[in-house]
């Protein structure tokens, strides 16, 4: 059930289709040339959306000319993963002053407001897609090294880990071949909602004007551009950007529910 | 054992079937169950996991959950009829008239209420009009009469604050507060070590003449059962198989499995060199594998017909006291045993042995201890000593090739501690341990792989003792190749013949481990264990989470294996039978010190060590008329972060007026070790002849 309401929610298919943006006729409501309408200096709004989707999703544009597969978004968390698996995994197997110290450096992650973490770092090194990615991905390491951590104290207290450590096998082989297969459910869970965050990240950044640099068609920007026509009556240029950041990311808990839904099924 | 019987029973059950619906198919649990029970009088239900007798103590009282349900027979519980029942109906009688005790005393108490409280809710919530103070009156009078100490005390306090045996007991009480007609026990001694499971089973004998209450008692374990019931039902696949007076059926078994069951226990005075341990082949059907017209037991039964494939036996009586479910019953009666026929032993190869030397594992003064942070600010800022929980106080063992070391304790005595101490999981904090001469104190990561692969651990939990992502055969073959006793391109043909050697089919070799049941996920990590050809294996408790009749087998393997490897044994258990059957030596550890050790045969005899003594009084026998033992060990296990001074053992050892000085010399220095000869010795204060005279002459 709940993947069909994914399904519906998630504008996920939208990166797939491509089209272009026209910039000839201005702020025009929804017709039949341009389902939703267009903005402010007449560019269509859908292929606006669907573009802003394939920025925060698909691609990573890391400049002019080189584009990287897999979105802001998913980039983000991406790094976020590797360093917060990394850490996690450190600091609950090892224990001791490790674990302290990774904690206290976590600690002083999430101490940070996150809108404030991100205008240092933006404002210091200047927007770009990949300084959003390495903010987004500070941002979102220290949940999941938590979790990593909570799952990686449990999985090692259990007989098999014990069984590595009597053969005398390294650290590393223990974590990555024995605790981290056993921890990847929640971890899954968790990154779907860590993208769901993510995006929004961007919504955020993007509504303060410290997103993609224009006319890069993110959907936070196009609401803070839109804002401005607010009162004219043009309300196109806000809505479907809001709706779409919306219904992603309900999209994109639905899905984490959804999976830990079947994954409780099978205990 | 004096029945009292009124006319009316207090439980009728009749052709009880129990049904759980689950997503696909509805699963039958228990099926056609008849029994009743009078006042005074105990039932105790005998069965192994998945047998469904926890199923019918549930249905008993309605707590059988969303998906479960009666699907036929009756409950009549004082004459009312108990299947559907409204939930208030029950609520009434669940606490007043019925009364459960579960298995894990620890769970069964709200954490975070007084005992007192706890046992004034249940008092006062059926029993509306009486007041706070009547009720503490009879709390505490409830409280005495299962020997609690200072019960006064005992309110006050949290249940964390109390031990295994002492919630237990106070479980009980909570239990009898109402007078309950009929009280329901499910397993509650298995948690519990031995000796502290003889005083709660002497509490429960006491209790039943004065109470009156019906007892049914449901356990695994024979030896219990034999001690407290009056009738006995055993069950398997959710069927009764066999019904009738406890003296019948340990005198006669008639049924297969009950037979089997008695045989797989190894007693007390069996040897591996005499008698080769019984297993019954197979493993219990689950509940939705079962077919509905067939005799359950067939598959595993030496003694099957035609017609046990074809039929459901049905539940003839016998004689008056005696019902079996066996088509063979009273028409051909199974005679003598015949002593199984060892299967084939799979060839192993002999593990290379270099050294000349003849013992493996030398340890002298081991330590093993464990800070323990009270977590008080004095302690933090510095002012408090440090605390250390001592596990291990200076253990000396030497063990010598091919031989089978069993160490005996009860939980908090150190032998886990020092099982990975060994192993190089915990770190040693004083003495030696040399491994074929090598000194190994050092954590298991820094071992050489030479010496790592000469010594390997077999754990005691099958559920976690395999990693749940991987096939089982990939673990195995992770072992041989981590080890490279063979080359890389024969690895999986090795990992094979170690699932052969196990006797596991080739299918199992891409199982996950979810796929498999308890027992052949112990002989996989023997398997795996085996995987590097060590000439010493730790086992640490390895069958104590299996049925009776799986551990039989497990230990036959174990036995096999090391017969044709020569590899030597340490075997870690709490179970004396088993350690006496299974091993040469036997060390008895108490508190962190061996209190006994030698030759499996000179331990169990006199002299022996008052805890020895102790421990062997605390078993219970296979033979419901034997007279219990008068030994029981009062009072509680000390704390280890803290041992009693001189003698640890002084504090509840029922001989210390023996020794010099009245016992005030157990009190002031510590023991030292006697000889008894060939090798054994017992660390007393007490000169060896007066030990052996008292206790020859009260075993009289």
């Amino acid at each position: 059930m709940f993947w069909l309401i994914v399904a519906l929610a998630a504008p996920l298919l939208t990166p797939y289709s491509p089209t272009y943006q026209d910039w000839i006729a201005p702020k025009q409501g929804p017709s039949l040339k341009h389902p939703l309408g267009t903005d402010q200096m007449g560019r269509d709004l859908w292929s606006r959306l669907i573009y802003g989707a394939r920025v925060v999703l698909v691609v990573l544009p890391l400049s002019e000319d080189i584009w990287l597969p897999g979105g802001t978004a998913l980039w983000a968390v991406g790094v976020a993963l590797v360093l917060g698996i990394v850490l996690g995994l450190l600091s609950g197997y090892l224990g001791g002053w490790v674990d302290e110290i990774i904690m206290r450096l976590l600690d002083a992650m999430l101490a940070m407001p996150v809108i404030l973490l991100y205008l240092i770092i933006i404002s210091a090194i200047g927007a770009s897609a990949v300084n959003i990615v390495l903010s987004m991905a500070i941002v979102s390491t220290p949940g999941i090294a938590r979790l990593v951590r909570s799952l990686t104290l449990d999985i090692a207290t259990k007989e098999y880990v014990l069984a590595a450590r009597v053969r005398g096998e390294s650290i590393w082989r223990i974590m990555f071949l024995d605790i981290l297969p056993n921890a990847r459910g929640p971890i899954i869970v968790n990154s779907m909602l860590e993208v769901g965050y993510a995006v929004f990240a961007m919504g955020t950044l993007g509504f303060l004007g410290l997103g993609m640099p224009p006319p890069s068609p993110d959907w936070g920007s196009m609401i803070a551009q839109g804002q401005r026509h607010l009162m004219t009556g043009h309300l196109w240029g806000v809505i479907w950007p809001a709706l779409a950041l919306a219904s992603l990311v309900v999209g994109l808990n639905l899905i984490a529910d959804g999976m830990r839904e079947e994954s409780l099924r099978y205990q | 054992m004096s029945i009292t019987s009124h006319d009316k029973p207090v439980l009728e059950v009749n052709n009880l079937s129990i049904v759980y619906s689950t997503r696909h198919t509805n699963v039958q649990a228990v099926r056609d169950v008849s029994f009743d029970i009078h006042r005074g009088e105990t039932l105790g239900i005998v069965g192994e996991s998945g047998c469904g007798k926890s199923t019918i103590a549930f249905a008993l009282v309605g707590y059988l959950g969303a998906n479960g349900h009666v699907s036929n027979g009756s409950i009549r519980f004082e004459g009312h009829q108990m299947v559907g029942r409204s939930d208030a109906d029950l609520r009434d009688i669940r606490g007043n008239r019925v009364s459960v005790v579960y298995q894990d005393p620890m769970q069964a108490l709200n954490p975070s209420m007084r005992i007192g409280d706890q046992m004034t809710q249940v008092m006062c919530y059926h029993n509306g009009h009486l007041s706070q103070k009547g009720a503490r009156t009879r709390i505490i009078e409830m409280l005495e009469r299962v020997h609690m100490p200072d019960p006064h005390a005992v309110i006050k306090r949290y249940p964390h604050q109390l031990s295994g045996g002492q919630t237990q007991r106070v479980i009980i009480a909570l239990a009898l507060l109402n007078n309950p007609s009929l009280l329901i026990m499910d397993e509650p001694t298995t948690a519990l070590d031995v000796t502290v499971e003889a005083t709660v089973l002497d509490l429960v004998n006491e209790l039943k003449t004065e109470f009156n209450a019906g007892i049914i008692f449901i356990t695994h374990n024979l030896g219990v059962v034999a001690r407290v019931s009056d009738k006995l039902a055993v069950m398997y696949a959710g069927e009764i198989v066999e019904q009738g007076s406890a003296r019948c059926l340990f005198k006669d078994p008639v049924h297969p499995y009950t037979r089997g069951l008695m045989r797989c226990v190894p007693r007390l005075g069996d040897r591996k060199g005499g008698k080769t341990l019984y297993h019954i082949r197979g493993y219990v059907p689950q509940a939705n594998e079962r077919s509905k017209d067939v005799c359950q037991f067939a598959p595993r039964c030496d003694y099957s017909w035609e017609a046990c494939l074809e039929k459901r036996p049905d539940l003839n009586t016998l004689e008056t006291d005696h019902s079996v479910r066996c088509f063979r019953a009273n028409k051909a009666p199974i005679a003598d045993e015949p002593d199984q026929v060892p299967e084939k032993q799979v060839p192993l190869g002999s593990f290379p042995f270099i050294s000349e030397d003849n013992s493996i594992l030398v340890q002298q003064d081991l330590k093993v201890t464990y800070r323990h942070d009270s977590g008080s600010i004095a302690e933090w800022l510095g002012l408090q000593e440090q605390q250390y929980v001592k596990a291990v106080d200076g253990v000396d063992i030497t063990l010598k090739r091919n031989r089978t070391l069993g160490i005996v304790g009860e939980s908090g005595c150190g032998k886990s501690s020092m099982a990975k101490a060994i192993v190089g999981l915990e770190p040693v904090r004083g003495g030696s341990i040399e491994f074929l001469g090598v000194d190994i104190n050092q954590p298991a990561e820094k071992r050489n792989l030479e010496t790592i692969r000469e010594m390997q651990m077999v754990f005691q939990n099958p559920d976690s003792t395999l990693n749940p992502s991987y096939s089982v055969g990939r673990q195995i073959a992770r072992s041989v190749a981590l080890f490279k006793r063979v080359p890389k391109n024969q690895v999986k043909e090795e990992a094979l013949r170690l699932l052969h050697a196990v006797r596991l089919g080739e299918i199992y070799y891409d199982r996950l481990p979810g796929q498999l049941s308890g027992g052949e996920k112990q002989r996989v990590s023997i398997a795996r264990a085996l995987a590097s050809r060590p000439k010493l294996i730790i086992c640490d408790e390895p069958v104590s989470a299996l049925d009776v009749s799986v551990q039989s087998a497990v230990l036959k393997l174990l036995l096999e294996i090391q017969k044709s490897s020569g590899t030597s044994l340490i075997f870690i258990a709490h179970d004396l039978s088993v350690v006496r059957y299974f091993s040469d030596d036997v060390a008895v550890m108490y508190l962190g010190k061996v209190v006994e050790i030698g030759p499996a045969d000179s331990i169990y005899q006199p002299p022996y060590h008052p805890y020895t003594e102790a421990l062997l009084s605390a078993i219970p026998a296979l033979d419901p008329d034997a007279e219990p033992s008068r030994y029981r060990l009062e009072g509680n296990l000390p704390s280890p972060l803290n041992p009693p001074k001189g003698c640890r053992f002084h504090t509840r050892c029922f001989r210390r007026n023996l020794a010099s000085k009245k016992g005030h010399l157990c009190e002031q220095e510590n023991p030292p070790w006697k000889d008894a000869g060939h090798g054994h010795r017992i660390c007393c204060h007490i000169s060896l002849d007066e030990l052996k005279t008292s206790q020859l002459s009260s075993k009289d």
